[in-house]
């Protein structure tokens, strides 16, 4: 008996072992797996990029400080030939649907408010400026936190980690065009996937400024623990740079720049087209995002505060948060039509895959083809339906370009290239007119 | 039923002072249990919506609601009749059953879904042998069961999301339609098939209950194991067989739910455990085993779907609805638990 | 008995399981790059705290017979009130803590009577007070994130080291100061042991004249405080809180529940230990931050489980197969196997 047990116990714990120490291989494998791949690959790319970092080193130590002019920007010397390398990244990658994939971002002015953040949360939901700190990065620079230098000498052979917030078709997407952009601007990077865990996620940054990187890229899973996180990031001496969802207005003190789509400009848009094609009556129910992070607040009250800012005699019916389960919205959608009949004439959704096709099905279930139904997203089963004409319209958020943006934007950084401080992505809004453009999908 | 009376009258105290006459509204309840609140949410549905809660659109509604719900109850019931409290390893069950459906999309469409079903059932058989063979708890048991699948979904398949038509060939992108199809359809016009899956299902999980051995010994393992056991009843066939049939039942659910979703994935099926125990509890089956009905059940699924359907017309938010369906489903319990005792049927 | 004659046998592993792990994590984090580093051991110990508090807090109701699902909904509706109240009302922290605490209490207090007074299944009554502390809890914040705002003064004490040449934060040695507390209690003090007792068999405890609801009320009321406090703690350590907390990934009571069936806690109740579970969670904090990617992190932690699991179920099945049936095939099996369970 005692054999036995024993043996099923020695084997358990062998298994275990095996299991640990395939996770400690990984771990530090990853890191030198990953960074040897790159390297070979960017070797094979190009073969006087191994040389560079000697070289620059060497001419940094003869001339410091001097630079040499580039095109319109001024690089330093060292950074030189990392710049180019990024210049020709910029020129040769594409996203999926033929869209250039490091484009330059996009920067959107600041309105002025007046009163605090306390105050301006007293006024109505519907009012544009209730929302303002929410909307836009407005925050207070003199309390900006000690950043530290850019090195100036080029991206190349620079090491980023990057963490994301959690597994989801849009994640894979966004990190393998991460990767690519990395290899072909030369930078080895490591990444880390929470699962959508906000204490997961406060262990990675930790783990990874443990391992002292060159910069860390986070895409924050709630906008107020990022000041926290990137707070911890800056305090240890580490740059950090923020993409996608965008924080709240305070981290921006430690954050070196944002990169991301600007969500409430594009609701606003295809809030705009909606109404214009309800001809400014009707009602509009919203199904939001998971509540509390930021696409809950631009993908809601975005088209909320623009419907009632421009088209008064629509009427907000319903806001409702069942998640992103598809058979979950189709009951939230069903019992709209039941109990709001004819006046529910639009549908604003926070996502176009799951969210859609449960809006979409309950429409059609009801034999309600009239309900205009629009989604923030881009993603296959979105494009699909737009095509099919289900979708009245959707944002295009395009999600390679996200990752390059970012890629883009250290970069530059490492190359001491003055960055601003928020970059956003270019803007469009797919209809059914415009769909070929966007395919084929890019996730 | 008859069983139970037979107990009560050998139980019987000899010199009882106490009240012996029988609350009228106690025995009601423990009689007809969920079906009085689920007249009663009918009522207030009917004052609350205006006459319109029996509008076509509406019963598809609330049915379709919990077509997904009702297909796990239909197995998870024998899980909670045979005395095992409940079965967390529900969520991984369905993300696995569609996962290997989806993964399996180009044995052809007949194929995908033999194979979906396969793995519910194999995940039955690893928690049958263990729970019903090995006697180990099963709540805990189902939860390690739930955490190692899903580590091994994710592992295998990297937290990547399945898509039928990515996966199937050329000649097999029909098969695939034909697989989003199951949870779209509509026959008649009228009512969805998952709905119509649903109630087959249950008057399927009816007969086996009240027609079968297998049902019969069921009840007699849930009230008391080792009762059962000397009376020589072969308990880990029957477990396994319970446990086989959730497996089966809850893959059912996935396969539709990755069909609905038009993607399989790890994290599909996550709260339905909860969500199909909830509308066990409230039909009436008793957590400790041997007790409750099919129709108790189904009357549990309904009032679930009914009480959801009736927060939206009143016009409640995503989570105050949680804030009431804790305290109805509290009240609801607390109720059965209470006419149990009262009759001395705990 | 164990001291007298030591063997290093299947029953002195199988008892030790949860320290011989640790070392087993800790050899293998030999073998990690970065992993020995004062903020690395500060950083895992600190971000591993509120699963302690959690854990400590199941663990005491198990092993008083029973189980509760709410932890993990407690801590976070007491870090939302206590963010809360600090934001809105501009009470000190301390006041926000103690208020959070006392919900927490407050929440332990009505599962408890739930269960004893009401007579409720415990893992029944459990499922319906998540649902309603999720409705209070997005009722009270209107689904809104709560942070600290711009006030980080505990947030860095308790980030901070308390002792100069000890890499452990503050909140880390709140916690462990409190499991050693609770310890005491569940050890050498009355209640205590009437809880292990009432968990073991509540008929022979009521019999013996233990005031069993009293005890399993003092059980859930502890739990509660435990996940309250853990609860505010963390909400000012990791600077924010949200209604979702724990619902997505894996959840913090999943760790919890864990933790506790790898430290050796008896299901059924009456048998376990805090420390066990405290030893325990180390070893996941570690073991988290050792594998890198979450889906390994889910696959191992899986797998220990279900070999725990499996490990024990089936020493309770040859067990019990001996038992009862040939009485000196059962003494047999005892000595053989030292103490068996």
């Amino acid at each position: 008996m005692m054999k036995k047990s024993l043996a099923i116990l020695l084997s358990g714990t062998m298994l275990l072992s095996a299991a640990f120490m395939t996770g400690c291989g990984g771990g530090s494998s990853s890191a030198a797996g990953s960074s040897a791949a790159p390297e070979a690959s960017a070797a094979s790319e190009a073969p006087e990029s191994s040389a560079a970092p000697e070289s620059s080193a060497a001419s940094e130590a003869s001339d410091a400080g001097s630079t040499a002019p580039s095109g319109d920007v001024t690089v330093p010397e060292a950074a030189q030939a990392s710049y180019e390398k990024l210049l020709a990244a910029e020129e040769s990658l594409m996203t999926t649907d033929n869209h250039p994939m490091m484009a330059e971002g996009l920067s959107f002015d600041v309105p002025a408010v007046e009163g605090d953040a306390a105050a301006l949360e007293e006024l109505p939901e519907e009012d544009k400026n209730h929302w303002h700190y929410k909307e836009y990065l407005d925050w207070d620079q003199s309390a900006d936190a000690q950043f530290p230098e850019s090195p100036a000498d080029g991206q190349e052979g620079k090491k980023v980690i990057l963490i994301v917030h959690g597994a989801h078709a849009w994640t894979t997407c966004y990190t393998d065009a991460f990767k690519s952009a990395c290899d072909a601007v030369g930078m080895t990077y490591e990444i880390y996937d929470p699962n959508w865990d906000q204490a997961n996620q406060d262990s990675y940054v930790d783990q990874a400024i443990n391992d002292q990187p060159d910069a860390i890229i986070v895409i924050p899973v709630s906008a107020d623990h990022a000041t926290q996180q990137f707070k911890k990031i800056t305090d240890a001496g580490i740059p950090a740079f923020c993409s996608n969802t965008t924080p709240e207005a305070d981290a921006m003190n430690f954050i070196i720049s944002y990169t991301g789509p600007n969500d409430w400009y594009q609701m606003r848009t295809l809030a705009d087209m909606l109404g214009e094609s309800m001809e400014g009556k009707g009602g509009v129910a919203y199904i939001t995002h998971n509540v509390g992070g930021s696409p809950y607040y631009a993908r809601c009250y975005g088209p909320l505060t623009e419907l009632a800012e421009k088209y008064p005699d629509i009427e907000t019916l319903d806001i409702q948060s069942p998640g992103f389960e598809a058979s979950e919205v189709k009951q939230v959608v069903a019992d709209w039509i039941t109990k709001f009949g004819d006046k529910l004439n639009a549908i604003v959704l926070a996502d176009d895959s799951d969210q859609a096709i449960g809006a979409v099905e309950a429409c059609q279930a009801a034999g309600r083809s009239d309900i205009k139904i629009v989604a923030a997203g881009i993603s296959k089963q979105g494009l699909d339906l737009v095509k099919s004409g289900d979708l009245f319209g959707m944002s295009y958020q395009t999600c390679q370009g996200d990752a390059g943006l970012a890629v883009r934007t250290v970069s530059e950084w490492f190359c001491g290239i003055d960055i601003p401080r928020v970059n956003y992505l270019s803007t469009d809004i797919v209809t059914k007119d415009n769909a070929a453009d966007f395919e084929p999908c890019q996730w | 039923m008859s069983e139970v009376k037979k107990n009560e009258n050998t139980t019987a105290p000899k010199v009882d002072t106490r009240k012996t006459e029988i609350n009228k509204f106690t025995l009601l309840f423990n009689r007809l249990g969920i079906w009085i609140i689920v007249a009663l949410l009918i009522v207030v549905g009917l004052i609350v919506s205006g006459g319109q809660f029996f509008g076509k659109s509406n019963i598809q509604s609330i049915l379709e609601a919990v077509a997904l719900v009702g297909m796990v109850c239909a197995g998870l019931f024998y899980v909670t009749y045979s005395g095992n409290m409940t079965d967390m390893s529900v969520p991984i069950t369905m993300a696995f059953g569609g996962v290997m459906a989806v993964q399996c999309i180009n044995f052809g469409f007949v194929g995908a879904i033999v194979v979906g079903l396969l793995a519910g059932a194999l995940i039955g058989v690893i928690n049958g042998f263990m729970i019903g063979k090995m006697r180990a708890n099963a709540i805990i048991w189902t939860l390690a069961v739930n955490l190692l699948i899903s580590g091994v979904i994710r592992v295998v398949w990297q937290g990547k999301m399945l898509y039928a038509e990515d996966i199937a060939r050329e000649d097999m992108q029909g098969q695939a339609n034909l697989f989003y199809a199951i949870s779209r359809t509509y026959i008649g016009g009228i009512i969805s098939l998952m709905a119509i899956v649903m109630l087959v299902m249950f008057l399927i999980s009816w007969i086996i209950h009240t027609k079968t051995g297998f049902g019969q010994k069921l009840k007699i393992i849930g009230t008391n194991y080792e009762v059962a056991k000397f009376s020589g009843i072969n308990c880990t066939k029957q477990l396994m067989t319970a446990y086989i049939i959730n497996g089966l039942c809850s893959a059912t659910a996935g396969i539709f739910y990755a069909a609905l979703r038009k993607c399989a994935s790890y994290e599909n099926g996550t709260g339905y455990d909860f969500d199909a125990l909830t509308a066990i509890l409230l039909g009436g089956v008793s957590l400790n085993g041997g007790k409750g009905s099919i129709a108790g059940t189904i009357g549990g699924v309904l009032a679930y779907g009914m009480l959801n359907n009736i927060l939206s017309w009143v016009g409640l938010g995503t989570y105050s609805k949680y804030l009431v369906q804790g305290i109805v489903f509290l009240f609801i319990v607390w109720l059965n638990t209470y006419s149990n005792r009262k009759l001395g049927r705990a | 008995m164990e001291k007298k004659n030591f063997k290093l046998n299947a029953a002195f592993i199988n008892k030790n399981r949860s320290y011989l792990l640790l070392v087993l994590i800790m050899i293998c984090g030999l073998f990690a790059k970065n992993f020995y580093t004062p903020y690395n051991i500060q950083a895992v110990t600190g971000n591993g705290s509120l699963v302690i508090w959690l854990g400590l807090g199941f663990t005491i109701v198990l092993i008083a017979g029973h189980m509760d699902m709410t932890v993990m909904y407690m801590s976070t509706f007491a870090a939302l009130l206590t963010l809360g109240l600090h934001a809105d009302q501009k009470l000190p922290w301390l006041v926000c803590v103690i208020i959070g605490a006392l919900m927490g209490i407050l929440n332990g207090l009505i599962m408890g009577l739930l269960v004893t007074k009401l007579k409720i299944h415990a893992f029944i009554a459990s499922i319906g007070m998540q649902l309603v502390l999720r409705g209070v809890m997005y009722v009270y914040c209107n689904g809104k994130e709560l942070s600290i705002g711009k006030d980080y003064t505990w947030n860095d004490m308790l980030n901070g080291k308390l002792i100069p040449f000890l890499p452990l934060s503050t909140y880390f040695l709140i916690t462990t100061i409190f499991i050693f507390g609770v310890m005491v209690i569940l050890r050498y003090t009355r209640l205590g042991r009437n809880i292990h007792m009432v968990g073991g068999n509540a008929e022979t405890a009521w019999l013996a004249g233990i005031k069993s609801d009293m005890v399993v009320i003092a059980a859930f009321v502890i739990s509660g405080l435990a996940a309250g406090l853990g609860g505010a703690l963390n909400g000012i350590y990791s600077g924010a809180a949200n209604v979702t907390m724990g619902e997505k990934g894996i959840s913090p009571f999943y760790m919890a529940f864990t933790a506790c069936v790898i430290g050796g806690t008896d299901i059924y109740g009456g048998k376990g230990s805090v420390i066990w579970t405290y030893v325990s969670l180390i070893m996941i904090a570690f073991l988290k931050a050792l594998c890198k990617s979450t889906e390994l992190q889910v696959l191992v932690i899986g797998a220990a489980l279900v070999l725990c699991l499996v490990y024990e179920t089936v020493a309770k099945y040859n067990r019990d197969k001996v038992l009862g049936r040939r009485p000196n095939l059962y003494i047999e099996y005892k000595n053989e196997t030292g103490n068996a369970k």
